[in-house]
């Protein structure tokens, strides 16, 4: 049957988006467990990864040097952005924090169209990754699979240093019981700062792959806020495996939402995300407040 | 024991919060205008009996009686509405309203009037001379216009008090009022206690065992969740178990 | 009450200005003020949540949205008088508020957030793909038909009718809001932004009440919406977009959500401020953004917060120089 051939196809094309959307959200997901910091200008950093991308690729023409030089540029941008402004603000509470950083999200999104324009950018991709890969009877764009690859990568990496070095036990301690580790004498503000910098530096490093698969353009930073929100919804908010899970589920929903039921594929997470919060209001594997 | 004027009524009572068990089977009566002091060490489980008690926690076994009528697992709010008011240990007040609105907005729910929009507060004679009448009582009348958040520390302990008071309750708990304050201050507290809860059942927790033995008529310890002793304060005075867990260390300084 | 009287002179000028407004200034500035007018119906409804709940709501468009196409709908497909459609959408408002009240009332600070978003979206994609009733991204157009008060037909169609129209929806709306802060209700939800455990332990439901005031927010929204549509003659998914939600957000914030008439000030002036600089200069979102940022740094009740705190600090300095 043509729809069983193409199942595959679809698994992956979900699979691929998913774990693109979890690179993004794992920062956030943290940084929100830990200091119930919803960083609205998540998303805008991912598109800056993106549009960095383009222009160091424009200048220099190297792509591995823009996956390295992009991220650690956003990740800067995280740090500066988490010292000098969202600490002067948290004072006032979380809600106020997340108005900080819609502000900045509204205002990096404004300056992204002034400076690289409203219209969509075509970044090239190497020639090594462009092209498709032939395995048994299925054929896919080696770019996608190289998405995959880079993301299961780096996830994987973020698990071991979370769940295997005393640094990652911190910041995993950290996400549940901060006062805890405040009074272990531990430099919480550095910690949150610099788990500032590795997010943004992922939401980065997510940008600069993505943008040649999903496009840049400067609406990107909004189109994918929503689905991160949806994934701390429905994931369970703080928590990393419920994110993983989540943007898996988001990435099947989509794909498969767009071959089976085309006119509600958009609706479905929102449709999912409802039916977690009635069903389970803290999420998947969200921790019982 | 009879149940004649039984108000509050708690039978085998259990909460345990993952496994920890912070209350167990514990058993205990007030009567009606009973001025009923809770003592114990820190961690007995007094503040959580009164979260059990004014519904902020769901009891895990046993039941808790207020007039004859099941109230363990009631909503905060239907419990206060049916005559049980508590203060808090941490000053909760609404800290960016006036202290006259701080007042009124327990007086309007007394009253029942919470939702109406078709009339104007500022014109209900009676909603407002009894909001005058609470803060005459807690001495705060000149201090009326003021932002709650703004008062000094003793003030706003007052403003605790009176908010409890102002619902008209007929079992008022307060949660250790004196915590934090001067010898001067917790005089006028216990006044300010005595003149206000006269003629109705009052439960309090409260450290200072000279507050305890001048408001209360019967004591109850507290101790490990559990009742230790309850009785008159004389009888509390010379009970050696009570001695040994808790006069003995405690002993006021 | 402080200045009171003083207050009803400033209100009863300010309405005498609206009244012969249309003799001084022309058509198209005439068309601004009644774009000011519904925004400010809109972000008084919203700060129903946000100044007087202390709620963070980033899906307030929903209810506008809502609003609007219900109006659309009714008048255009079920030819109802265009003041019914208007109330109806306002009832729409309060229906979805209910509908989507139910849960989101139960959240507070970020999570109540991230879950009016989620709604918000649910709304717009739903109104983005169901064609046959939304007409999709094309929107619905209709024309403002006119007023029939008894064989007395009003033609809505020209401007300054319109206006009046429109002033008159406003002042009903506006007094109604303003009239909600003196009663129970209104001071409740103040109690509740303050401390809504404690309001509990006194004897309010505070979840029912969150509701209702979630209900009445709706109700505002969805009028706004119904009048910004027959403004428009045109209903599209922009009215129900994520931009339509924050733009409420930063004209209550702007303006400042502490004081009753700060969200209509953030209105007007980003309304008037967008009209003149836009021309000028083709990055104003970014100044707009810039000022809200600093806003949100240095100034967290707006500018009628800021305006208060240097008028205090102004008579502060007045009455310290007398004393010594």
């Amino acid at each position: 049957m043509e729809l069983l051939s193409v199942i595959p196809i679809q698994f992956l094309h979900g699979l691929v988006y998913g774990m693109l959307l979890f690179l993004v959200a794992s920062g956030l997901t943290l940084i929100f467990g830990m200091m119930g910091v919803l960083n609205f200008a998540h998303g805008a950093l991912y598109m800056l990864g993106a549009y960095f991308s383009y222009s160091i690729l424009r200048w220099t023409g190297q792509f591995w040097l823009s996956m390295i030089v992009a991220p650690v540029l956003v990740g800067a941008m995280g740090i500066l952005i988490e010292r000098f402004l969202l600490r002067k603000v948290h004072r006032f509470g979380h809600a106020h924090e997340l108005l900080l950083t819609f502000g900045l999200a509204y205002i990096i999104e404004e300056l992204v169209k002034w400076i690289w324009g409203n219209q969509p950018l075509h970044v090239e991709i190497p020639a090594m990754l462009s092209g498709s890969i032939q395995f048994l009877d299925i054929t896919y764009p080696t770019y996608r699979l190289f998405i995959l690859l880079i993301s299961v990568a780096v996830f994987t990496v973020l698990f071991l240093i979370l769940y295997k070095t005393r640094a990652g036990i911190i910041v995993t301690a950290a996400v549940t019981r901060s006062e805890m580790v405040n009074a272990l004498g531990i430099n919480v503000p550095l910690v949150f700062m610099l788990l500032f910098g590795v997010g943004g530096a992922l939401a980065g490093l997510a940008g600069v792959i993505g943008g040649p698969y999903l496009i840049t353009n400067p609406g990107m930073a909004a189109t994918i806020i929503i689905d991160l929100f949806v994934v701390i919804v429905v994931g369970g908010m703080g928590s990393l495996q419920g994110a993983l899970l989540a943007s898996f589920l988001i990435g099947e929903l989509q794909s498969f939402g767009i071959l089976l039921v085309p006119q509600m594929a958009v609706a479905l997470e929102f449709l999912l995300m409802a039916v977690v919060l009635i069903v389970k209001p803290e999420g998947l594997l969200g921790d019982k407040a | 024991m009879s149940t004649a004027g039984v108000l509050l009524d708690i039978q085998g009572l259990f909460k345990d919060f993952r496994g920890v068990e912070v209350i167990k089977d514990l058993t205990l009566c007030v009567r009606e205008g009973e001025r009923h002091a809770i003592i114990g060490p820190n961690g007995a489980g007094k503040t959580t009996l009164f979260n059990l008690i004014t519904g902020r926690y769901t009891p895990s076994r046993g039941s808790i009686l207020f007039k004859g009528r099941r109230i363990s697992g009631m909503a905060p709010h239907r419990i206060n509405r049916m005559g049980v008011s508590r203060s808090f240990q941490i000053t909760n007040i609404f800290p960016g309203l006036s202290v006259f609105e701080n007042i009124r907005s327990a007086i309007l729910s007394k009253k029942g009037i919470r939702w109406s929009f078709s009339r104007r507060v500022s014109r209900m004679a009676e909603v407002n001379r009894e909001t005058l009448e609470i803060l005459a009582l807690i001495g705060l009348d000149a201090q009326r216009h003021l932002l709650a958040g703004s008062l000094d520390y003793g003030a706003q302990r007052a403003m605790e008090i009176g908010i409890s008071m102002a619902t008209d309750p007929e079992l008022i708990m307060l949660d250790e009022p004196t915590a934090g304050m001067s010898i001067e201050e917790t005089r006028g507290i216990v006044s300010l206690v005595d003149r206000t809860t006269r003629g109705k059942a009052l439960m309090i927790i409260e450290h200072d065992m000279d507050v305890v033995f001048s408001l209360a008529d019967t004591i109850t310890v507290i101790h490990y969740g559990t009742v230790l002793a309850s009785g008159p304060p004389d009888a509390i005075r010379n009970d050696t178990r009570v001695q040994e867990a808790y006069l003995g260390e405690g002993k006021p300084c | 009450m402080r200045g009171s009287r003083f207050g009803w002179i400033r209100i009863a000028l300010v309405i005498l200005v609206l009244l012969v407004l249309p003799k001084l200034i022309s058509e198209y500035r005439l068309n601004l003020v009644i774009t000011m007018m519904i925004y400010s119906i809109f972000a008084l409804s919203y700060n129903l949540l946000f100044g007087q709940g202390g709620l963070l709501s980033f899906g307030h468009a929903a209810y506008f949205g809502f609003g609007a196409y219900a109006t659309v709908i009714l008048v255009k497909q079920l030819a109802m008088p265009l003041p019914l459609g208007i109330l109806l959408g306002g009832l729409a408002g309060a229906f979805l508020g209910l509908a989507f009240g139910v849960f989101v009332v139960r959240m507070r600070g970020v999570p109540f957030a991230l879950l009016t978003l989620a709604f918000n979206q649910l709304i717009y994609v739903t109104a983005e793909k169901w064609r046959a009733v939304t007409g999709g991204e094309d929107g619905i157009a209709f024309i403002r038909p006119n007023l029939n008060l008894g064989g007395w037909e009003i033609d809505l169609w020209g401007t300054l009718n319109w206006y009046y129209f429109v002033l008159l929806v406003t002042l009903i709306c506006v007094g109604c809001l303003w009239y909600l802060t003196l009663t129970p209700l209104g001071r409740l939800n103040l109690c509740m932004r303050e401390n809504e455990d404690r309001a509990r332990f006194i004897g309010y439901n505070t979840y029912a009440s969150r509701l209702i005031i979630y209900i009445l927010s709706g109700f505002f929204a969805g009028v706004a919406g119904g009048l910004a549509a027959a403004f428009q003659e045109f209903v599209t998914t922009t009215f129900i977009n994520l931009d339509k939600a924050t733009d409420v957000l930063m004209m209550t914030f702007i303006g400042g959500g502490g004081t009753f008439f700060g969200p209509v000030i953030g209105s007007c002036a980003l309304i008037l401020i967008n009209d003149l600089l836009s021309t000028w200069m083709e990055r104003w979102a970014i100044v707009q953004g810039l000022l809200f940022i600093l806003l949100v740094l240095y100034a967290p009740n707006g500018l009628s917060g800021l305006y208060r705190s240097i008028r205090e600090r102004w008579a502060k300095q007045k009455t310290g120089a007398t004393q010594p």
